[in-house]
């Protein structure tokens, strides 16, 4: 049988022992316990009289098997086990000896790690806050920041769930289950939205008066060239979000142009070596995905240029024309921005 | 844990995560380290570092003691 995880194993301990107790009672009894998961699996059998008790503890010489044999010895029979940090014991014992005896440890570990816990959640507000800041393109700073945010919620969990506050445990599980909620719920929101943005695709007509409302932004460069397509393409790649843009349009002195941009983020910028790497993946994906570039390619005798200005964000472009063109700063919709200074190709 | 439920003459008494822990602990301290390992039976020994902090702990008690006893008089 499976039922759900009303309690925080660690932190409502007491609730949580009374439960599966009361289960046991009923002929239930409870097979795991994982401080993460939102359920917990129960075999049948005959009802029976047990106590239960849950030891955590955060050495790094911790001796498991001794620990649990001595437990064996004192009445303690082995429930599970999670990872080397979290065990679960039953005795069928009435009066049992109690793993911890020693109350002032107990004490003093809870208080230390309640101000832990805070310090560390107050950490990754800061840091989740200056990842924003600094994360330029917000589509994938939000795909990003929410695997972040789950992260958080799995770890933030983990710590607080590992440290049972006798005298605020009540307060502080319900507090951390809507933290934790919240987080969860926050980062599949914005997971899926940020999917959505991802696979979405924006065909539009750059002289048109529309475009320049959907990409405001982009208002200097419209008012310098006349640009009468703007196709964006984004793609999706499990862990490797990647912004393709595909811009065609006509400068100012007649000539077609056609950049090609692809821009991966992790963390808003660039080093040198993502620019390299980058630029390899980028023909890859070319040459399999972009078709439609790729004939453009041909009939235009299109060449690739790679900016040498190893702090912009603009990768590569395929462009054809050789007159001194500079596009400063375009942002769409999706607030990719490229800059792109100097020479980009020859005359055609 | 018998030990020490022996020397208390029952009074203090240990439970098996109490025990390991205070292992784990002095261990990590560096006040015991690991003298030999027989089956599954793991003896340590004291350490000088252990040796120097026993000894001091045990003068802080008695030194308390002696204040108590010297405070409380026939008090006590």
């Amino acid at each position: 049988m499976i039922r759900l995880l009303k309690y925080d194993v660690l932190l409502e301990t007491e609730p949580f022992i009374e439960w599966i107790e009361s289960m046991a009672l009923q002929g239930w009894f409870i097979k795991y316990i994982n401080e993460e998961s939102f359920f917990v699996h129960f075999k049948k059998g005959e009802p029976q009289r047990l106590k239960y008790c849950v030891f955590t503890h955060r050495y790094r010489k911790f001796n498991s098997d001794e620990f649990i044999a001595t437990a064996n010895e004192q009445g303690w029979e082995l429930v599970s086990k999670k990872g080397m940090e979290l065990f679960l014991f039953k005795s069928a014992l009435e009066e049992p000896l109690p793993l911890e005896t020693d109350l002032s440890e107990v004490q003093r570990k809870n208080r230390t790690m309640t101000h832990g816990s805070l310090k560390e959640l107050a950490l990754y507000g800061i840091l989740f806050a200056i990842y924003l800041k600094l994360a330029n393109a917000w589509a994938l700073s939000m795909l990003y920041g929410s695997i972040l945010l789950l992260l958080l919620a799995i770890y933030t969990r983990r710590r607080y769930i590992e440290h049972p506050d006798k005298a605020k445990k009540r307060q502080v599980a319900k507090f951390l289950k809507v933290y934790n909620m919240g987080l969860v719920v926050t980062a599949l929101l914005v997971m899926a939205f940020s999917i959505y943005r991802f696979t979405d695709s924006i065909l539009v007509d750059g002289s048109s008066p529309e475009s320049k409302l959907i990409h405001p932004q982009s208002l200097s460069v419209l008012n310098t060239v006349d640009i009468y397509k703007v196709e964006v393409r984004k793609s999706f790649f499990s862990f490797t979000p990647v912004s393709t843009s595909l811009i065609q349009f006509t400068d100012t002195q007649g000539y077609n142009r056609i950049i090609y941009s692809t821009q991966k983020r992790i963390f808003g910028r660039f080093t040198e070596s993502d620019l390299d790497d980058y630029y390899k993946s980028s023909q890859i994906y070319i040459s399999t995905s972009l078709n439609r570039l790729t004939e453009w390619k041909k009939e235009t005798g299109l060449r690739t240029y790679k900016n040498e200005k190893q702090d912009a964000e603009f990768l590569s472009v395929f462009v054809q024309g050789d007159t001194t063109y500079s596009l400063h700063t375009l942002n769409f919709a999706y607030d990719e921005h490229l800059e792109l200074l100097g020479k980009m190709g020859d005359n055609p | 844990m018998q030990e020490v439920e022996k020397a208390s003459e029952g009074i203090l008494t240990m439970g098996a995560g109490t025990c390991y822990g205070l292992i784990s602990k002095c261990l990590e301290d560096k006040l015991i380290r690991l003298k030999e390992e027989k089956l599954r039976k793991k003896i340590y020994e004291i350490t000088p570092k252990g040796k120097q902090i026993l000894q001091g702990e045990m003068e802080r008690l008695s030194k308390q003691l002696e204040l108590a006893k010297n405070y409380l008089g026939e008090n006590v």
